[in-house]
C-alpha cells in the first residue's frame, strides 16, 4: 500500500494558523491607532504623505524578507532574542533584544493608552451623551493616565487568556475593525465638504460643548500652528525626512517575529513573506484609500490644520484649549456626516475593535523574549513560570506592567519633559531590529551549515543570498533613520541628541540590560554554568 | 528503552495514582490500542509506543505536582508556551516521555474529550479512540494497523454494550465535513491495506473488519447532515479540510 507516510511522534498543532500571523501582522502596523495617532502629528513636513507612505512600503517589505527567512531558519519563540544570541553572540543579543523587545514597550503603553482614550472612551462617550467625562478622558492628565491603568488590565487579562482565544478576539476584531472602515470610507466617499462642515459644527457643539465656527476656529489654530504637509508630492529628501516619523506607523509587520515558534508551518518561507507582505501591503493601499476619502470630504487642509491645532496643545506650545476639544478622529469627523445617532455609535464601536484587536501586541510579543532569555537562564526561571490553576505567566506579565505603571504616570504627567519621547519607542526597537538585520546579513557566512540545512538557502540575487541582500536594503534605510532621529540635523523629530531626557532614558535601559547580563552571567558562572556554551545551542522548540 | 509491558504497568501506575488524585488521567494511542486488542493483539505492531494521555481541562492545574510526585519532570518550556491545550513529561529515570493533551483531542481535526472521559476507566472512549487514529490525514502504517487491530477486535455498534460507538463516531462526523472526509478516506485505506497479501490476514478475519468498515460507512450514508454540511460538502477538498499538524522537535 503506497498511500501511506512517515511519522515519527505525537504531533502538534501549533496555536496559530497563518491567517492568525497575518492578522497580528496586519495590526501590529495598525492603520487607524498607529496610522492615523501618527499622521495627526506629521503636520509639519514639505514632503508628501502618500509618497512616504510608499517609499516606506518598499523598505519595510525588506525587513520582512529578512524577518521571514530568520523564522523559516530559526522558528523560535523569542525571535531576535534567539537570532541575534545564536549568530551575534550572548551580549548582543541579550542587550539589545531585551531593551527592544522588553523595556521600552514599558514606554508604549501610554501611548497605546493615549490612543485608547482618543479612538474608544471619548468618541463612545461623547457620542453617548457623556460630554463632562469625555473632555475629562480627552483633555486631562488624570483622563490619560486612566486611560494607560485601563489598556494595562486590558492588556493584561488578553495575555492571560492565551494564544489561542487572543487570536480569535484578533479575528473577531479584525473582521469588525474592517466592516466599520469600509463604513467610514464610504460616509467619506459619499459626503461633500459642505456637509461635513455643518455636521461637525452641529456635532461638536452638542458633543462636546464647543463654541460654533468650531471649522473656522480650528483651521486659524492649524495654520498658526504651521500645517503644511501635503496630501502628495514635494522633493524626494522632503520625502524620505517624513519616513522617520512614519515608520512610527508602519515599522512592525514583523512584530509577530518572536511567537512564531507557535505559528503553524513557519519553516515556510513564502508563507511567511506572505503572512507580513500582504498584511503590509494592504494596510498601504488602505491608508492610501483612507487618506484620499479624507481630503475629498474633510478636506486635507482641514485633516493637517486640525491634527497640528490638537497637537500643538497637546504639547504644550500652547495652553488655549483647541476649538475642537478632542483629538480629530477622521472616524468620528465621518461620523458626523451622519445625523443618525445609532450609524454613529455603530461607526465608533466597529472602529474601536481597531484598538482592541490591537492591543495585546504590547505585552505579547515582549512575554516570548523574556521566556527564551529565562530559558537560556540569563533570568530567573520564576520568570518563565505559569499559575498552575490560571495559565497566567503572572511574573513576566509583573515585568511589564510594574515599570509601565511608573513610565505612563512620568509620560501621562509630562515629569522630566517624557512626552517628548514618543519616537523614542520606536528608535529603541529599530537598534534592535538593525543588530537582528546585521544577524541576517552574516547568518550564510557565520553559521552556513544551517544556513544550507535551511528553506531559504535556494534563494539568491546573483550568486549573493536573498536575505544578505535584504538585510543590507533594510539595514541601510534603518541606518538613515537611525541617522535621522538621533542627530536630527531638520530639527524635526526632537529625541535625538539635543533631548537630554530622551538620550538619558534610551542609555539608562541599555546600561540596565548590560547589568542584567553581566551580572546573571557571572552569577550562572559561580554555579558552573558557561553562559556563552548554553548560549552557543539553539534552543529546542 | 522500556518494554512494552513495563510501559503498559507504568501507563496503570499513573492511572490509578491518578484515579487516587481526582485526576481522570486516560489513555490514547499506541497503548490505549493494546488494551483494547487483547484477544487478538497481532496486528498491533510497537517496541516501544508512546505513553500519551487526555484530561480534563479543569484538572490541568493538577498535572505537574501530580507528575513530579510520580517521577516526572515538567517539559517547561513547551508546557509554558503550549500548557493550556499540551504538555510534556520526562521520567527523571530514563528521560521516558508522556505526551498529555488537556480537554479535547486536536490534531488534524478535533475530538471534544472533555465530558467523556469517565466512560472507560483507562481509555478514551473506544469511539474516540478508533477516531483518533482515523482522523489523521498522513496515515502511516502503523496507524492503519491500528484500526484495523480495533476493529478486529472489537464490534461497532452500541456503546453502552462495550462496543466501538457508531452513533458516537457518526455524530461527530455529522457536526464536522473535514473529520468525516479524513475518516473516510482513511477507511478506504484500511480496505485497501486489507488486501494487501503481506498482511497475512485470514480470510475470517478480513471479512470481520470489512463488515465493521462497512457498519460505519454505512452510518455516515445514514446520519442527518446539516445544509452547512452538505455545502461543504459540495466544495470538497479544493479547500483544506484539517489543521496542519507538526513535529514537536525535543
Amino acid at each position: 500500500m503506497s498511500n501511506l507516510f512517515v511519522r515519527k511522534a505525537t504531533g502538534l498543532v501549533r496555536s496559530w494558523s497563518v491567517m492568525d500571523a497575518f492578522i497580528y501582522a496586519f495590526f501590529s502596523i495598525n492603520l487607524i491607532t498607529l496610522g492615523l495617532y501618527s499622521f495627526s502629528q506629521m503636520y509639519y513636513f514639505e514632503g508628501g504623505m502618500v509618497n512616504a507612505l510608499i517609499i516606506s512600503a518598499i523598505f519595510i517589505f525588506f525587513e520582512v524578507i529578512v524577518y521571514a527567512g530568520l523564522i523559516a531558519v530559526m522558528p523560535r519563540s523569542g525571535g531576535d532574542y534567539v537570532w541575534q544570541s545564536r549568530i551575534l553572540g550572548g551580549a548582543v543579543g541579550f542587550i539589545l533584544a531585551v531593551t527592544g523587545w522588553w523595556f521600552i514597550l514599558w514606554l508604549w503603553v501610554p501611548l497605546y493608552g493615549d490612543m485608547f482614550r482618543h479612538i474608544v472612551v471619548v468618541p463612545l462617550l461623547g457620542i453617548l451623551g457623556a460630554k463632562d467625562v469625555a473632555l475629562w478622558f480627552a483633555g486631562t492628565q488624570n483622563g490619560a493616565f486612566t486611560a494607560s491603568l485601563i489598556t494595562l488590565a486590558i492588556v493584561s487579562i488578553f495575555i492571560a487568556l492565551g494564544m489561542k482565544t487572543y487570536a480569535r478576539i484578533q479575528k473577531f476584531s479584525f473582521y469588525g475593525g474592517v466592516l466599520g472602515l469600509l463604513i467610514v470610507i464610504v460616509l467619506l466617499l459619499t459626503g461633500s465638504n459642505a456637509a461635513f462642515k455643518a455636521g461637525l459644527d452641529a456635532n461638536a457643539v452638542s458633543m462636546f460643548g464647543t463654541q460654533p465656527g468650531v471649522y473656522d476656529a480650528t483651521v486659524a489654530l492649524g495654520i498658526d500652528a504651521g500645517a503644511i504637509t501635503p496630501f502628495s508630492g514635494g522633493a524626494l529628501l522632503a520625502v524620505f525626512l517624513v519616513l522617520p516619523y512614519m515608520v512610527f506607523f508602519n515599522l512592525w509587520p514583523n512584530w509577530g517575529a518572536t511567537l512564531y515558534g507557535e505559528v503553524r508551518g513557519a519553516t515556510d518561507f513564502k508563507r511567511n513573506v506572505a503572512g507580513m507582505g500582504w498584511a503590509l501591503g494592504i494596510t498601504t493601499l488602505l491608508g492610501i484609500l483612507l487618506l484620499y476619502a479624507i481630503s475629498k470630504t474633510i478636506g486635507w487642509d482641514f485633516y493637517v490644520q486640525a491634527g497640528a491645532a490638537w497637537w500643538n496643545y497637546a504639547w504644550g506650545y500652547v495652553t488655549e484649549v483647541p476649538a475642537l476639544p478632542v483629538w480629530p478622529y477622521p472616524a468620528l469627523l465621518a461620523a458626523f456626516l451622519t445625523t443618525n445617532k445609532v450609524l454613529q455609535f455603530i461607526v465608533v464601536v466597529l472602529m474601536s475593535l481597531w484598538w482592541f484587536g490591537w492591543s495585546g501586541t504590547v505585552f505579547l510579543s515582549s512575554t516570548r523574549v523574556i521566556f527564551a532569555a529565562a530559558f537560556d537562564r540569563l533570568l530567573p526561571e520564576k520568570v518563565a513560570e505559569v499559575n498552575e490553576r490560571t495559565g497566567t505567566p503572572v511574573n513576566a506579565l509583573l515585568l511589564m506592567v510594574i515599570p509601565s505603571v511608573f513610565i505612563a504616570y512620568m509620560f501621562n504627567y509630562n515629569v522630566a519633559n517624557f512626552q517628548s519621547l514618543t519616537l523614542a519607542s520606536t528608535l529603541v526597537i529599530a537598534v534592535t531590529f538593525l543588530g537582528t538585520t546585521i544577524a541576517a546579513i552574516i547568518l550564510p557566512y557565520r553559521k552556513p551549515a544551517l544556513y544550507k540545512a535551511s528553506p531559504i538557502a535556494k534563494y539568491n540575487v546573483f550568486g549573493i543570498p536573498l536575505i544578505t541582500v535584504a538585510g543590507v536594503i533594510f539595514g541601510g534605510f534603518l541606518v538613515f533613520l537611525l541617522y535621522q532621529w538621533i542627530f536630527d540635523p531638520n530639527g524635526l523629530y526632537g529625541i535625538g541628541i539635543t533631548n537630554t531626557s530622551s538620550i538619558i532614558y534610551m542609555l539608562s535601559m541599555y546600561v540596565l540590560a548590560a547589568v542584567i547580563y553581566f551580572g546573571f552571567k557571572s552569577y550562572r558562572k559561580r554555579a558552573g554554568i558557561d553562559m556563552d556554551k548554553v548560549q552557543a545551542e539553539i534552543p529546542v522548540e | 528503552m522500556d518494554t512494552l509491558s513495563e510501559l503498559v504497568l507504568e501507563m496503570n501506575r499513573l492511572i490509578d495514582a491518578a484515579n487516587e488524585n481526582q485526576i481522570h488521567l486516560r489513555a490514547f494511542g499506541g497503548l490505549a490500542i493494546l488494551v483494547h486488542s487483547q484477544n487478538n493483539p497481532r496486528f498491533f505492531k510497537r517496541d516501544a509506543p508512546d505513553i500519551d494521555f487526555v484530561v480534563p481541562k479543569n484538572e490541568r492545574h493538577k498535572l505537574e505536582s501530580f507528575f513530579q510526585s510520580m517521577g516526572y519532570s515538567p517539559d517547561k518550556q513547551f508546557n509554558l508556551l503550549n500548557g493550556m491545550r499540551r504538555q510534556i513529561y520526562l521520567a527523571d529515570t530514563n528521560g521516558r516521555r508522556i505526551d498529555i493533551l488537556v480537554g479535547d483531542f486536536e490534531m488534524c481535526h478535533k475530538l471534544p474529550l472533555d465530558d467523556r472521559l469517565h466512560l472507560h476507566p483507562v481509555t478514551i472512549p473506544l469511539a474516540e479512540l478508533l477516531l483518533s487514529k482515523a482522523q489523521v490525514v498522513e496515515l502511516n502504517r502503523k496507524d492503519a494497523l491500528d484500526i484495523i487491530s480495533l476493529l478486529l477486535n472489537n464490534e461497532v455498534g452500541s456503546e453502552q454494550d462495550g462496543k466501538i460507538g457508531v452513533d458516537r463516531i457518526a455524530w461527530l462526523c455529522a457536526q464536522d465535513w473535514g473529520l468525516y472526509k479524513t475518516t473516510s478516506i482513511n477507511l478506504k485505506r484500511v480496505e485497501d491495506l486489507l488486501a494487501d497479501d503481506d498482511l497475512k490476514t485470514t480470510m475470517e478475519e478480513r471479512d470481520l473488519v470489512l463488515g465493521r468498515v462497512r457498519q460505519i460507512q454505512k452510518a455516515f450514508d445514514e446520519m442527518p447532515k446539516s445544509l452547512a454540511w452538505q455545502m461543504r460538502d459540495k466544495v470538497g477538498t479544493r479547500v483544506r479540510w484539517y489543521s496542519e499538524v507538526e513535529e514537536v522537535d525535543q
